[in-house]
């Protein structure tokens, strides 16, 4: 799906003093992955999302998505469509007074016939679960449903890679909650997902993730690896989930219980499963 | 303690008498003694940001009461010079309000407004940056736009205590920064009232963030305050947490997740460390860390 090889990016090349952002990432995604990507502040994370979908271009190196290469723009107008991106505010990226068309607006510009255009729309709207909010302005939803509009004005292209760049961050919870489910939803439906955050406890959901640091890759496994190395984490202005921190101080104690544990579902199933002292049993 | 900012049954509506009029505000009270660091936590939408910019005056009180420091904020002869050296806000993502080619001017811009002289101006720009954890000879020349997320958001927080505020109010102020800016970012804003007695307003949708320094909270939905306590009496109640789109921190939720398997443990837990210790108490586990 996503290959990047020997990616170097630094803004202002031409200035007196360049920022190099990105140095020498090596990446492959295969389709299907929920890749999740954390880093500190500045380490590089949106530079590289931006690569994704050819909103940068590389320094040095190269990105293919499905085998075409982000530099040929000729591939520019399909690259745009295959990969589909989501920001962090949802009120910039709305643009139409009515959310069904505001989903429109994708498959319009890309000249998808009409009666496709509704089916696109219906289907989008139905895989974020906004179908009853249709008729209604964007700027009237809530922040958490504008998030959703804005994923279905995304999907509506058919992309086979969503990006989602701290697309919960300004969200409260039950947004948050949501606009997770969503993601979950799209990515058991096979679409291949990237997504931004600082929220440690949204790492969990992938099926990968990747830390950067200073603009290359740190670390990069499943979250139970990942997770499982608190000290490397904490080095890289990283943390691990309050959960993930009390398991493994109660690993310590009582080795019998797993380590490391991502959730709180996690941690009350595994210690309800604990054999417990005859005494104290209730 | 006498309170130095009370709320007393406040309405908003924005644009009242229009087809587009919409209830913001109905009914807040509130109360939020000297030097205490109290959250607002609310779904999107109810009303925290419309309720804070009260406590400044950039919304007069249309019914009810806002008291600051002893000021009626309805009275039509209030001195809003006098309340906004005195109110610090910081508002959600400061670092776009930062305007100043250097680091330093930006800082002092608020002093110098107010007529303070040069010394007393490099005085408070050097205390404020020392506050949020910002090197003076180091940062004071940096170009502004040269600067981390983290950094541009320090100093846009110096900005205003420069101003030195005895209240100061906080947007989400850890939304978009990494675990360790963030956990930074809580540490300064408790050493602000430790050291300083600084009395703090916080609003957040990061649990997280909010247990870790609030001494109260309040919880508001749809313009009304729904619920009032201190961390530990607030978080358990996870029902009605939920039912209002918000949530506990996740050790408290690991607490009640324990009790509703039917196991005898308190729910009132904030901490890993307090967890840790009644988790071992009711199964069991090992007195120390087995090596």
């Amino acid at each position: 799906m996503i290959t990047i090889e020997h990616l170097h990016y630094t803004y202002d090349l031409d200035r007196p003093r360049p920022v190099p952002a990105l140095r020498d990432v090596c990446l492959h995604i295969d389709k299907g992955e929920y890749v999740v990507i954390i880093g500190r502040n500045g380490s590089g994370k949106s530079t590289l999302a931006k690569h994704l979908n050819a909103l940068l271009l590389p320094t040095q190196g190269d990105v293919w998505i499905e085998g075409k290469n982000t530099k040929d723009p000729q591939h520019l107008a399909t690259l745009r469509h295959t990969v589909g991106m989501v920001f962090q505010v949802p009120d910039n990226q709305l643009v139409a007074t009515v959310v069904e068309e505001d989903v429109a607006f994708g498959p319009e510009n890309m000249g998808v016939p009409r009666g496709e255009i509704e089916e696109r729309v219906n289907e989008a709207l139905d895989g974020v679960d906004m179908i009853a909010h249709r008729h209604r302005p964007p700027h009237m939803l809530s922040a958490g449903q504008k998030q959703r509009v804005g994923i279905a004005g995304v999907m509506a292209m058919r992309p086979s890679c969503l990006v989602l760049d701290e697309a919960t961050a300004m969200l409260d919870p039950q947004g948050r909650r949501d606009v997770l489910d969503t993601v979950r939803r799209l990515s058991r439906q096979g679409v291949t997902i990237v997504a931004i955050t600082h929220f440690m406890c949204e790492a969990v959901e992938g099926t990968r993730v990747v830390v950067m640091d200073e603009g290359s890759i740190a670390m990069d496994g499943p979250p139970r690896e990942v997770f499982g190395q608190p000290t490397r984490l904490l080095e890289l202005g990283l943390d691990v989930p309050p959960v993930t921190q009390l398991a493994q101080r109660l690993h310590q104690r009582q080795p019998a219980l797993p380590n490391p544990l991502l959730t709180v579902q996690e941690l009350v199933d595994e210690l309800c499963g604990l054999p417990r002292p005859a005494e104290l049993r209730t | 303690m006498k309170p130095t900012l009370r709320v007393e049954d406040l309405h908003h509506t924005y644009l009242a008498g229009t087809p587009f009029e919409a209830v913001s505000l109905q009914g807040v009270d509130m109360e939020v003694a000297e030097g205490e660091i109290v959250s607002i936590i609310g779904p999107t939408g109810s009303g925290k940001s419309t309720l804070i910019q009260h406590f400044n005056a950039l919304i007069r009180p249309q019914a009810g009461r806002v008291i600051v420091l002893g000021q009626d904020l309805g009275d039509a002869d209030l001195d809003v010079k006098w309340l906004r050296r005195h109110v610090g806000m910081i508002f959600q993502s400061p670092e776009q309000q930062l305007f100043e080619q250097y680091v330093g001017d930006d800082i002092a811009f608020g002093p110098r407004n107010f007529g303070l002289d040069r010394q007393e101006v490099r005085r408070r720009v050097q205390k404020a940056m020392h506050t949020v954890g910002l090197d003076f000879e180091g940062f004071k020349d940096r170009l502004t736009f040269t600067l981390s997320g983290g950094e541009m958001r320090k100093v846009a927080m110096a900005g205003v205590l420069a101003l030195e505020p005895s209240i100061l109010v906080l947007d989400e102020p850890t939304c978009g920064l990494d675990p360790v800016t963030s956990n930074d970012l809580l540490c300064r804003i408790l050493e602000l009232r430790n050291n300083h007695g600084t009395t703090i307003v916080l609003v957040s949708h990061d649990m997280e963030s909010v247990v870790r320094v609030s001494d109260r909270i309040y919880v508001i939905v749809d313009g009304r305050t729904v619920l009032e306590g201190t961390p530990r009496e607030v978080f358990p109640e996870a029902e009605l947490l939920r039912s209002h789109g918000l949530e506990a921190p996740q050790i408290t939720q690991v607490m009640c997740g324990l009790r509703n398997q039917g196991l005898d443990v308190p729910v009132d837990l904030l901490s890993v460390r307090e967890a840790e210790e009644e988790i071992c108490r009711c199964f069991g586990f090992a007195e120390t860390q087995v090596e």
